[in-house]
């Protein structure tokens, strides 16, 4: 009885250290008091553990040796603090960077493709495609646009991929818009039984056909 | 006498046949009565259009399995699981979307690999994070948040 207590006690012990551990504790420091009677409460009962309790701060809490293993730290990107990663930092693989300089350069580099995203969804484009993008463009047929949200350029021999885009100075996507036209419509018809309700919609969707021309890369790896 | 008023009223509404040639147009392609009489006609037109309603929906739901499916066979290729891929790319902040992941599975499987040693590497770096423990083998770029 006694040492299945004990082991209830560790487990709710560490059930709010790992809490307090998510919310980061020192960027609280207009929210002291939000979990000041869970923290006093736990603390009493952990004073087997002998866990500092004289405040109830939570960044004063000492995590004893054994439960520091059960610290959680996120697995995924911290969405609320980014870090401050340069973007433009070099690797730390400085003869890869030569190589695929020297690829992207070279006169043999062959057909690139590239992931493209247009209207909200992604294509995966080479040039002389055809891409048809539901969205009406503010662009006459004819006329030349070029695709900015580029994930990805990829050739035979290599691969440069965004976080989460690539720059506007190592892309350009060119293309040509080739027609606009209204989709055949669609009947939207919703029904309820029994109840007297139903709706017709005809819906016709504004579309726009690209022709990719071109795609280009330029070795601006930095 | 003026008689046209009450002709009028009293003759049948002009737009009968085009409704109906409306509803037949839809139906041609039915079974039997479906295709032929009108008050049958109708509800089955109008059948066939809250099943293409909600096709539209379930089409989409059916194809992002699809292409869950080959990515996740595509990853098992390469060693890594697919919650592992797409968390790691996730984590390396990489934002392509299943559709052309899986598309890139197949079609160009040299950048498929390399997204794939990307995920497998960033995973490893959180885990590495959380754990302390750098994984065998693998080069990582270390990113401290703290």
């Amino acid at each position: 009885m006694a040492a299945s207590m004990r082991s209830r006690i560790c487990w709710t012990a560490k059930f709010v250290l790992d809490s307090s551990v998510i919310m980061k504790p020192r960027e609280l420091s207009g929210a002291r008091s939000l979990l000041p009677a869970a923290a006093v409460g736990m603390q009493s009962h952990t004073c087997q553990r002998r866990v500092h309790t004289s405040t109830c701060r939570l960044q004063d809490v000492d995590i004893p040796e054994n439960l520091l293993k059960y610290r959680y730290k996120s697995l995924g990107i911290d969405r609320w603090n980014p870090p401050d990663i340069d973007p433009t930092s070099v690797e730390e693989h400085p003869a890869i960077l030569e190589k695929v300089k020297e690829e992207m350069v070279s006169a043999d580099v062959g057909r690139l493709f590239a992931v493209v995203q247009v209207a909200g969804k992604q294509f995966k484009v080479t040039t002389e495609d055809l891409v048809l993008v539901q969205q009406e463009m503010f662009a006459d047929p004819g006329e030349r646009v070029r695709l900015e949200k580029v994930l990805l350029v990829g050739g035979n021999n290599f691969t440069l991929i965004g976080k989460p885009i690539l720059s506007r100075d190592q892309v350009r996507i060119e293309a040509t818009v080739i027609e606009k036209f209204m989709a055949l419509p669609l009947v939207v018809y919703k029904f309820k039984k029994r109840k007297g309700y139903q709706k017709r919609r005809d819906h016709s969707q504004p579309c726009t056909v690209l022709r990719i021309n071109s795609i280009e890369v330029a070795p601006n790896l930095n | 006498m003026f008689l046209t008023l009450a002709r009028y009223v009293r003759s049948p509404p002009p737009d009968r046949w085009w409704k109906r040639r409306y509803v037949f147009n839809n139906t041609w392609r039915f079974w039997g009565r479906h295709r032929n009489c009108y008050k049958i006609a109708i509800q089955s037109m109008q059948h066939a259009w809250r099943h293409a309603r909600r096709g539209r929906a379930e089409k989409k739901r059916f194809v992002r399995g699809l292409w869950i499916e080959r990515l996740r066979a595509a990853s098992e290729e390469h060693g890594l699981s697919y919650e592992h891929l797409v968390v790691g790319l996730d984590m390396a902040q990489v934002q392509i979307d299943r559709k052309v992941l899986s598309h890139l599975a197949i079609y160009e499987p040299k950048t498929f690999k390399a997204l794939a040693e990307i995920a497998r590497i960033s995973y490893g770096e959180g885990l590495m994070a959380a754990t302390g423990k750098q994984p065998e083998g693998v080069f990582t770029r270390v990113v401290h948040w703290e």
